[in-house]
């Protein structure tokens, strides 16, 4: 009996696991990245944002103007940290809190 | 609702009907399915290759009714996606070049009560292509799918705006933790835009 009662605790955590990670509220996430030099938009680079528990997001590349957003994050009370990357260099890690919407002000790289 | 799944709804009522027109002719002693003498044997021939001969010709109707029937499941029955071969290069990029796939955005009315309700055919014919390097402007480039599986983009000119940023010091936070490779997609979250 107390075989089947654990079973059965074990495939109702098992089956809501995953739901409990998507009911967290999501945000979008955006910013720009511009060259410290020209002062224009960065193209190309490429954008995480890595979390403690969470991982490592999709990645987003800037476009013409420098531009990069994810629209759904999920909105944690652990900050996330946001990585550019020039190609495989990473040039870029700060902290990041999304307790909402974010807007980040430009970065100057 | 496109053509052809009127096409399909089409198909398999003419099915039922020609079943259900035989059951009738059957009831009404139109047609029977007692054996006929063998000079009234119903034989249908395909290039010398199939014949088929039956001395009960009213098994015709139910024959034809079952042949629609299985014509309209086998089209409206799902299929795997066409796998497509792109060929094209990138030329002219001194660094690591990116290509990404996008489909064209779906624009969905407006809610006023937040409820999602919205029927849709998906559409990729027309996708874009998307070459981007660090540095360089992203170039993107139409593909259309609709004329074959074997799309050649041709050559994709990138080019260089900014010339290329390094880390500066301070700019790297450290972390009390290791994340993911950025090759690792297994815990992959959010949405790129």
């Amino acid at each position: 009996m107390k075989a089947t009662r654990a079973v059965i605790a074990l495939s109702l955590s098992l089956a809501l696991a995953p739901r409990a990670r998507a009911q967290d509220p999501v945000a979008p996430v955006d910013g720009v990245v511009l060259d410290n030099h020209t002062g224009t938009g960065a193209p190309g680079l490429t954008a995480y944002l890595i979390h403690p528990v969470l991982g490592r997001s999709a990645p987003t590349l800037t476009d013409a103007g420098g531009h990069f957003a994810w629209s759904a994050i999920p909105m944690r009370a652990e900050p996330y940290y946001l990585e550019i990357y020039w190609g495989a260099n990473l040039i870029y890690r700060q902290q990041l809190l999304v307790p909402g919407p974010v807007r980040l002000p430009p970065l100057r790289l | 609702m496109t053509v052809l799944p009127i096409v399909q709804l089409l198909t398999a009522a003419c099915g039922i009907i020609v079943v259900a027109g035989g059951i009738y002719l059957l009831a009404k002693g139109a047609i029977t399915l007692a054996a006929t003498a063998p000079a009234d044997a119903l034989t249908i021939e395909w290039r010398k290759h199939i014949r088929v001969n039956t001395q009960v010709p009213g098994i015709a109707f139910f024959v034809i009714g079952l042949c629609f029937v299985i014509a309209a499941l086998y089209s409206a029955s799902p299929r795997p996606a066409e796998a497509i071969d792109l060929e094209g290069e990138v030329a002219g990029v001194d660094g690591p070049v990116t290509v990404i796939i996008r489909s064209n955005p779906l624009n969905l009315p407006v809610f006023g009560d937040g409820a999602i309700r919205s029927h849709f055919y998906p559409d990729f014919s027309v996708l874009t292509l998307e070459a981007s390097a660090p540095g360089y402007e992203p170039m993107p480039v139409p593909v259309e799918i609709s004329h074959g599986t074997l799309i050649n983009v041709g050559t994709i000119q990138l080019r260089r705006k900014i010339q290329e940023i390094a880390a500066k010091p301070g700019s790297i936070q450290p972390i009390s933790f290791q994340p993911p490779s950025v090759t690792d997609t297994t815990q992959s979250f959010g949405a790129a835009r």
